[in-house]
């Protein structure tokens, strides 16, 4: 099997799972209501602040919703030892990495979306003004967060304190992530000029690509028996 | 190999008695030669070891993260202990650099902690080192726990240039940039000979600490080696 | 004044309590090693 053919029989593999189950998608879902529900109660909510915070606030949903989806991506595997059947079978083991990466891009940014969506009802700012840009910067921030998260996913799934390892190992690591897409997404929303934002972007792109490398490299040697 | 093993005791005084001589040296030098700095006086001496330790973790960071490299290719043991040591003394000496930094920033900035670039990074890369021991304090399968840390070990060294561009691009920072090389007339030529002799002491002592401390993962190692063996037996 | 004098006690605190306790720890695994050792010649 091919490497791109082998990505995406596992992609289609799980999508199926979440599609019989849902468990993610609801989780993501009312995990985010609640959270913007917090946010409501824990920050002073006048139209000014919001639109200065929105981001900030945006990001940390994000990143939350992120390590919930995480968790969950190696676990169903572990339950009656799928993943040693994974790597027995005839595939690229790098494959496997790409394929739920790919998954978990597409399960975080349906949640996003859904994020986003219950913000612009809830606090009356649109924050999707400039469209493609502040996509642009949604779809690198996360791409950076999974890829981190994903690996790191593979190691703490192994462990006995595997909710709590995750996120703890995690959030260090991707603060660059952390940092770059809150200013992009907030120089978005205030209207500041692209020229100064592009530094932003190119840390994210920069981010995503180093660590897609050192994943791939990595993750072979992290599997093997 | 054999040979270091043999003479290790007698390597292992030399060290010691060459960075109680330095040691005493820098003492000397610090507080009775070198100059009282003009604008921020006499906290400035914090300087002459915060430097040194900054430069000297990052050094042990970076042999941890070769270590963890070569330990995912050759698959060795004894490259996670090495890793692991470079950790653990990396996470010491940023503890140590980023104490003496603050008792530095209190008196001349008036503040322990400000959220400038440079305090940033080692306050992230901090983090990162202490959740790899975390990580290793998870007790599973050793050839697991070292092929973990290690990943740890490698993304957490790769963050750091990643880490310092973004944050330096987030905030413009007051931490005083000082440029030996472009910029000689600035620095005192005795506050100079202070900082090498400072360098000299801080690099010895790291030597000889994670000397012993890989001797001592050596140790651990072996011992449980031993135990498998007798149980196997 | 306090500021630098507090900076180089604790950097030499925790150098020194460093070196003490890893001394420390390797006297008892060579011990341990020692005991499995001589064990194991009884055992034999």
């Amino acid at each position: 099997m091919g490497f791109w053919s082998s990505v995406f029989t596992i992609v289609k593999k799980d999508l199926v799972l979440e599609l019989q189950g849902k468990e993610i998608v609801t989780t993501n879902c009312f995990f985010a209501l609640l959270v913007l529900v917090v946010f409501n109660f824990a920050f002073d909510m006048s139209a000014l602040e919001i639109k200065k915070s929105a981001a900030g606030l945006l990001w940390i949903a994000f990143f939350f919703a992120g390590s919930l989806t995480m968790n969950q991506s190696f676990l169903h595997e572990k339950e009656n030892d799928c993943l040693s059947a994974l790597m027995l079978a005839p595939l690229d083991r790098s494959s496997i990495y790409v394929g739920k990466m790919i998954v978990n891009l597409i399960l975080m940014m349906l949640a996003e979306l859904m994020i986003i969506t219950i913000f612009i009802f809830l606090f009356n700012v649109n924050v999707m003004e400039r469209f493609f840009w502040q996509l642009a910067s949604l779809l690198f921030g996360t791409t950076g967060f999974i890829i981190v998260g994903t690996l790191i996913a593979a190691i703490s799934v192994n462990l006995r304190a595997k909710e709590i390892l995750g996120p703890l190992l995690m959030f260090p690591v991707v603060v660059p992530v952390v940092i770059a897409a809150v200013s992009f997404s907030d120089g978005l929303i205030n209207g500041e000029s692209m020229e100064g934002l592009y530094a932003w972007l190119k840390i994210l792109i920069a981010f995503d690509i180093i660590y897609l490398v050192v994943s791939l490299l990595v993750f072979e040697k992290l599997v093997e028996e | 190999m054999r040979f270091i093993e043999k003479y290790l005791s007698t390597i292992t005084l030399v060290m010691t008695a060459i960075a109680i001589i330095l040691v005493t040296a820098s003492i000397y030098l610090i507080f009775m030669v070198a100059p009282l700095e003009k604008v921020m006086g006499f906290p400035q001496k914090i300087f002459y070891y915060h430097v040194p330790i900054a430069i000297t973790c990052y050094l042990s960071l970076f042999i941890c993260f070769v270590a963890s490299c070569m330990f995912l290719w050759k698959g060795n043991l004894k490259w996670d202990g090495v890793a692991a040591s470079g950790a653990e003394i990396g996470v010491i000496l940023a503890t140590l650099m980023l104490i003496s930094g603050m008792l530095w920033g209190k008196p001349v900035w008036g503040t322990y902690w400000t959220w400038d670039p440079r305090l940033t990074t080692s306050f992230i890369l901090w983090l990162i080192f202490l959740s790899y021991f975390i990580l290793r304090s998870q007790p599973n399968n050793e050839v697991l726990r070292a092929k973990y840390s290690a990943v740890i070990g490698i993304i957490g060294f790769v963050d750091v240039p990643l880490v310092h561009w973004s944050v330096k691009l987030w905030s413009r920072g007051i931490h005083p940039v000082i440029d030996i090389d472009r910029d000689s007339t600035g620095i005192h030529p005795e506050m100079l000979t202070a900082l090498k002799v400072s360098f000299a002491a801080i690099l010895v002592i790291f030597i000889l600490i994670f000397s012993i401390r890989v001797r001592y993962s050596f140790l651990k190692s072996e011992l449980q080696n031993g135990i498998e063996h007798s149980q196997v037996e | 004044m306090n500021y630098a004098i507090a900076a180089y006690v604790i950097i030499w605190a925790v150098f020194f309590g460093y070196i003490v306790l890893i001394n420390h720890k390797i006297s008892k695994l060579e011990q341990k090693i020692f005991q499995s050792k001589s064990n194991g010649h009884q055992c034999e």
